[in-house]
């Protein structure tokens, strides 16, 4: 089936991201928790720079089967 | 049996066509709706004529296009006065305009009409029924054809700003007979294959037939029905059609399209760097408030044992600093370890680094509260003073005169 959800999401990264930066903004963590958020938010930061090194146009052709499901094929 | 001298030649017999064609039509007047119109930098206008039966090649020249009183476009009813002429190098016959007169709006336009107005009615056009677009879209559905420009287009602008973007493509058919159904289906697979985030529809500029499809209900009905935020990119910046009007979202072109959907990757850095600043800056203004709460920790208790404090102290802030570097340790290459000046800032900031680089710090007594001016203590005045290696009494002699 071709819905999977699990695939890295710039949407939710930075949405993650807006937390992190607020929460270490309102200085009301403690110490470890902030130190947790800043690693956190590092390694975040990271990962979205890798995917947008990362980059390999990914082009499928979408495919519809005789019984009703879905295929994504590569384009002909 | 046919041998070569009973047979003629194409010249002889397009000679004998061009003569019958051009003396049994030397004068005549035709309706018809203008298509594929072209004005040339010469002057010259050349279109087609038809009906739902048949067309006409038509050239209108110079000559006599220049006294028009209209501007001839594509789908315009129009009656033309002229005369059939023969081209007999490519084999084609073609009318030959002098006089032209509009004769009522086009069928299709008035057929574009009636369903702008019919779905304007129903509320289909309003701002609060679209879909917003997503920010970051991770998967981009494409409708159009695998063979036009468009495709192309699209595909070359993603690859460009962003290329860690997936695309879909739904290949269709974009214009003639069963054009708009095949549109329409395809919005509906996206919708019940559900896994992308946006839909871009889109077809390179055309005549007004051409770019018919995207004028049809069908289209339109498909466009509304959709969960999905959908972007129509049909012909060029000029050319308005019902799916643009009923879409979340309408884009000049199918380039156009590619371009606002896709946050560049440069766009996206300026996002990240922006949100690492205010992690660094944050962390930084976190650490130096820590700084100053064991300062007055260690100004309030210095009174007794000052050296087992200091050491506590930084016992504290070795600690902090050895996990806080491993934290960045962890987090980075260290190569791109921007954070290192602060890292510098802070240890610099560490009274004990102070101490090491040679400074003292003088304690007025018995309140031991930091000396910061001459006049803090009397001539005579004993108070104290903090090395980086214990401490000692001291005594004020005089006040030394500035120069």
């Amino acid at each position: 089936m071709a819905n999977k959800k699990k695939e890295f999401d710039f949407e939710q990264a930075f949405a993650q991201l807006e937390e992190i930066v607020n929460k270490l903004e309102s200085g009301q963590e403690t110490l470890e928790k902030s130190l947790e958020l800043f690693e956190e938010g590092i390694k975040l930061t990271e990962i979205c720079r890798n995917k947008l090194d990362s980059a390999d146009q990914k082009i499928k052709e979408l495919v519809k089967k005789s019984d009703n499901t879905f295929e994504l094929e590569d384009i002909k | 049996m046919t041998d070569a001298a009973q047979s003629i030649t194409v010249s002889e017999l397009t000679a004998q066509i061009k003569n019958n064609l051009e003396a049994k039509f030397d004068n005549i007047w035709i309706s018809g709706e203008i298509s594929n119109f072209n004005h040339y930098g010469s002057g010259h206008m050349y279109f087609t004529l038809k009906d739902d039966q048949a067309e006409i090649k038509a050239v209108m020249f110079r000559g006599y296009n220049q006294y028009l009183r209209f501007k001839p476009e594509d789908g315009m009813q129009v009656l033309t006065g002229g005369r059939i002429t023969v081209y007999e190098k490519r084999g084609y016959y073609q009318i030959s305009i002098k006089q032209m007169e509009p004769s009522g709006i086009g069928t299709l336009y008035l057929a574009f009409e009636a369903l702008k107005n019919k779905l304007a009615e129903e509320g289909l056009f309003d701002e609060e029924k679209k879909l917003s677009l997503p920010r970051f879209p991770r998967k981009i559905g494409v409708i159009t054809s695998k063979f036009g420009a468009a495709v192309q287009d699209i595909f070359q602008v993603l690859k460009r700003r962003a290329p860690f973007v997936e695309i879909v493509l739904r290949p269709a058919q974009v214009q003639g007979e069963g054009a708009a159904q095949d549109i329409a289906n395809a919005i509906s697979e996206f919708n019940k294959f559900k896994d992308v985030d946006v839909i871009i529809l889109g077809r390179g500029g055309g005549s007004l037939e051409d770019l018919w499809p995207f004028n049809e209900e069908a289209v339109a009905c498909a466009i509304i029905d959709s969960k999905l935020p959908i972007i129509s990119a049909v012909g060029h910046e000029t050319d308005f059609s019902i799916s643009d009007m009923v879409a979340d979202y309408r884009a000049p072109t199918p380039s156009a399209a590619a371009e606002i959907i896709s946050l560049s990757s440069t766009e996206i850095q300026d996002y990240l760097n922006g949100y690492e600043s205010r992690i660094d800056n944050s962390i930084s203004n976190l650490l130096e408030r820590l700084w100053q709460k064991l300062d007055d920790l260690y100004l309030r208790h210095a009174k007794r044992k000052p050296q087992d404090i200091i050491d506590l102290q930084n016992k504290e802030l070795t600690n902090l600093f050895s996990r806080f570097v491993k934290a960045m340790m962890r987090s980075r290459e260290l190569e791109n370890l921007k954070l290192m000046p602060l890292y510098e800032k802070l240890t610099a900031l560490n009274p004990k680094s102070i101490l090491e680089r040679g400074y003292s710090v003088a304690f007025k007594l018995p309140e031991r509260k930091i000396i910061r001016s001459a006049s803090d203590v009397r001539s005579d005045q004993d108070f104290e003073l903090l090395t980086a290696k214990g401490a000692f009494s001291a005594k004020k002699i005089k006040d030394i005169k500035e120069q």
